[in-house]
């Protein structure tokens, strides 16, 4: 383990219901996922604080959710009609729990620290914002400079957002497909490391340390 | 050894010499203990135990065939000893042989002094044979000035300590390198639609063509429904990219541990090996490492909605175009279409409604290993037979044991263990004398894919038969497993509509013995005895119990405190002993209650 030259900012999210989905299954499902995408608070801090260079990523805390699912039906406002009910997954307090929590680490930057304020704000992310999903709490926890490690990813990210977040090699990749506006209306999938790639990198990205052998390929 | 005197004089061909170092270093490899007396240690090892096979698992196997009639030997006086010689003379191949003589072959052990009686000589010879096949095929046999050599990846030995090296990792270096790869096949598909259960069909056929292809079934040592363990030379002659290939092209992700290793120091048990050697300071070669193999994925995938493309619903790991179907539109990739167009299994569940139970039965690796070497260790340290081996000896039995045979009988067992559930559960009555599953109401979606069964619940007695039916062959096949079993149980019980992707990802992380779920009402996951107490117990007690329990969980619901509750139990401890101790093993009051309703003969949940 060594130092690492890399400064995040340490945020906090509390929310009562929040779906950070898949792409819908067979017409009929949208599971939801575990972590919180770069991808997903790029938009969440664009459209809360108009921010564009905010780099973060973010991770439930275990034991503080359980999964649920909300069934409903989308509206097609052209012919008015209900299409087929969609059941959605999300995430909702564990039992005994008050919230679900998560952890958000930003590369520090002149933008991500605008955001360090000494009081807590509201953000929403994730699907179905109008029924009130995603609505967050999110608060300050101080700055963080953490040591390289080797291991196991924790969340997503890009694969050209690696170096920003300080990612020194990755040795095995775990790839998965991550949306990318490249406009108001369009965008790409653009391919990005997914859980379980392992990396050497900040101990804040890391779950499960990896101790094996593995050869410099990248 | 190749060139030596004595074997010239015996072997004039010096192409059988070379195939017999390479069997006698096959059978070095293959032996679960060490043949240590070939690097001059003198170990004194057990008494001989008995004539049958010691399986760690199941420790009265031999004494109950022997009771059923079965023996070891297929001889019984010189005549037919002399006859399974000519047999062997005149047979075609191993296989030939194998099919003749298995069934006493399974129950002959490899060696028969306590602790090597572990591993069956069918076992033992399928593996030396499968590991000899593979060192022939990547050797050949050369002149060097007046000597003969086998080479391998251009390293030239005449010994079986010069290409293994020794068994003490601080000593002699060897010169050939091979690899033991233990690969769990995965998919990226999401399970929305019956037909997505033909994955499973897809992954079972490409793992058993893989298993009986002429080229690679050597390379497979065992395989299981997601597992494949394979023993194969270095990256430079073989490269798992296109030995895989077939799998990588039909979408599977596999995930592997691949020890790269000289031969003496190569064992199943990875891990343990990697650490120990480790610890010493050692230069010769033993890496380990962790890798996925996947086919190519483009850096960015361009959804182009004049042409109705996008990134594929299902796997969202290929570019999909839209299929419409029962006026569902979805963008699925060919890989998945083609999963899709691959047949209708279990077509029977379309037409249910209430219930259906998902099960799974899982056999986990990793914990197997563990569960072995606990095994082996115990069977050194406790066993009668080896009161009169010294305790050095007996920690250099446990240091250099290689499970790698061991865990190839296991495997077989757990396959006996499937078939027979896949049997049996047909054969369950009810009170009436009924069978309470059919044809119709208990699927296995995929022939041949035993680990997997969808059934309806038409009440708590169902989903008990099925965790019944589990015990008790688990209890037959691997008795000594019951407290820390590597075989698992998962139950996902929920409306027949209910999303099948949230059942297959329970399914498949069961973190316990018995894993049971009721989505949104239930999560629970015990071992045998927690199960036995909540069946005898719990769900035995009368409507008290279940009163009591109800309050239990109003007065965790409304305190949030789980003293409360404690403290609640504790005052009715008479009353209701076993539920102290259900909850001082961890289980919440409700999981109890869930319990009780779930497996209830009117189901309630």
């Amino acid at each position: 383990m060594s130092l690492l030259n890399k400064t995040f900012l340490h945020f906090e999210i509390e929310t009562q219901a929040i779906a950070i989905g898949e792409r819908i299954k067979g017409g009929t499902f949208r599971p939801c996922l575990e972590t919180i995408p770069t991808s997903t608070l790029r938009g969440s801090f664009k459209d809360y604080f108009g921010l564009t260079d905010v780099l973060a990523i973010g991770y439930f805390r275990e034991n503080t959710y359980q999964r649920d699912i909300f069934t409903y039906a989308q509206v097609d406002t052209f012919l008015g009609t209900a299409k087929l009910p969609i059941s959605m997954e999300y995430l909702k307090p564990a039992d005994g729990t008050r919230a679900v929590e998560a952890d958000i680490y930003l590369v520090k930057n002149k933008t991500a620290e605008s955001l360090v304020i000494m009081y807590p704000t509201e953000i929403s992310m994730g699907a179905l914002k109008s029924k009130g999903f995603g609505r967050c709490k999110l608060t300050y926890r101080g700055e963080a400079n953490p040591n390289s490690k080797l291991g196991y990813l924790k969340g997503c990210l890009l694969e050209d957002e690696c170096k920003a977040f300080g990612i020194k090699r990755v040795i095995m990749p775990c790839y998965g497909y991550l949306f990318y506006p490249t406009s108001e209306i369009s965008g790409v999938y653009k391919r990005g490391l997914f859980q379980g790639s392992i990396i050497e990198g900040p101990e804040i990205l890391i779950g499960k340390e990896y101790k094996y052998d593995y050869k410099n390929t990248g | 050894m190749l060139n030596s005197q004595e074997a010239t004089k015996y072997i004039p061909d010096p192409q059988i010499r070379g195939d017999v170092l390479l069997t006698k270093i096959a059978d070095g490899i293959s032996a679960a203990i060490s043949r240590l007396e070939l690097y001059g240690k003198r170990i004194q090892k057990g008494d001989q135990v008995g004539e049958g096979i010691y399986k760690l698992w199941n420790t009265k196997f031999y004494e109950k065939k022997r009771n059923a009639g079965q023996y070891w030997s297929p001889f019984t006086d010189i005549e037919s000893l002399k006859g399974m010689f000519r047999y062997i003379d005149s047979c075609s191949d191993h296989q030939d042989f194998f099919n003749k003589y298995g069934k006493h072959l399974t129950l002959t052990p490899e060696d028969k002094t306590a602790p090597g009686n572990i591993v069956s000589l069918y076992t033992h010879l399928e593996l030396v044979g499968k590991i000899f096949r593979t060192l022939k095929k990547h050797s050949r046999l050369q002149l060097r000035n007046t000597q003969k050599f086998l080479i391998y990846n251009n390293q030239p030995i005449k010994s079986v300590q010069e290409a293994s090296g020794h068994i003490d990792p601080e000593k002699a270096q060897g010169k050939w390198i091979f690899r033991l790869v233990n690969c769990d096949i995965k998919f990226s598909q999401s399970l929305s639609r019956l037909q997505d259960l033909n994955i499973f069909r897809k992954k079972a056929d490409l793992i058993r063509s893989f298993s009986d292809n002429e080229n690679t079934k050597d390379y497979v040592l065992f395989f299981t429904d997601d597992f494949m363990s394979l023993f194969i030379p270095k990256e430079d002659e073989i490269q798992i990219y296109n030995l895989l290939g077939t799998f990588l092209k039909a979408g599977f992700i596999i995930d592997y541990r691949e020890m790269e290793a000289e031969l003496n120091l190569l064992t199943s048990s990875m891990e343990r090996a990697y650490v120990k050697f480790h610890s010493l300071s050692s230069t010769r070669h033993l890496k380990l490492y962790e890798k996925r193999a996947a086919s190519e994925f483009p850096q960015e995938i361009k959804p182009i909605t004049s042409r109705n493309q996008n990134i594929c619903d299902s796997c969202q790991m290929r570019l999909g175009i839209e299929r419409i179907k029962d006026r569902i539109h979805e963008y699925l990739c060919d890989t998945c279409y083609e999963i899709r167009e691959m047949g209708e299994p279990a077509r029977e569940y379309a037409g249910w409604d209430g219930k259906a139970g998902w099960m799974k039965i899982t056999l986990n690796q990793e914990q197997l290993l563990k569960r072995l070497q606990g095994l082996y260790e115990k069977y050194v340290d406790t066993h009668i037979s080896m009161q009169s081996v010294n305790s050095n000896d007996k920690a250099e039995l446990k240091g250099t044991f290689r499970p790698l045979a061991v865990q190839m009988d296991f495997v077989k067992d757990y396959k006996l263990l499937l078939q027979a559930f896949n049997n049996q559960i047909y054969e369950i009555k009810d009170e009436d004398g009924n069978s309470l599953f059919t044809q119709e109401n208990y699927l296995f979606p995929i022939e041949g894919y035993h680990e997997f069964g969808i059934f309806k619940v038409n009440s708590g007695e169902d989903i008990l038969a099925v965790i019944d039916l589990f015990y008790n062959l688990l209890k037959e096949y691997f008795p000594e497993c019951l407290k820390d079993s590597p075989i698992k149980l998962s139950l996902s019980i929920a409306p027949v509509k209910h999303p099948y992707q949230v059942h297959w990802r329970f399914l498949s992380m069961p973190e316990n013995i018995i894993n049971i779920q009721s989505p949104g009402s239930l999560k629970l996951s015990i071992d045998i005895d927690q199960f036995k107490l909540l069946k005898d117990k719990i769900r035995r007690e009368d409507a008290k119990l279940s009163y009591f329990l109800h309050r239990l969980a109003d007065i965790e619901i409304e305190t949030k405190s789980e003293m409360s509750v404690m403290l609640e139990i504790l005052n009715n401890r008479k009353k209701f002993p076993v539920l102290l101790k259900l909850v001082q093993d961890g289980l919440s009051v409700h999981q109890i209650l869930g319990f009780y309703k779930l497996t209830h003969k009117v189901n309630v949940l």
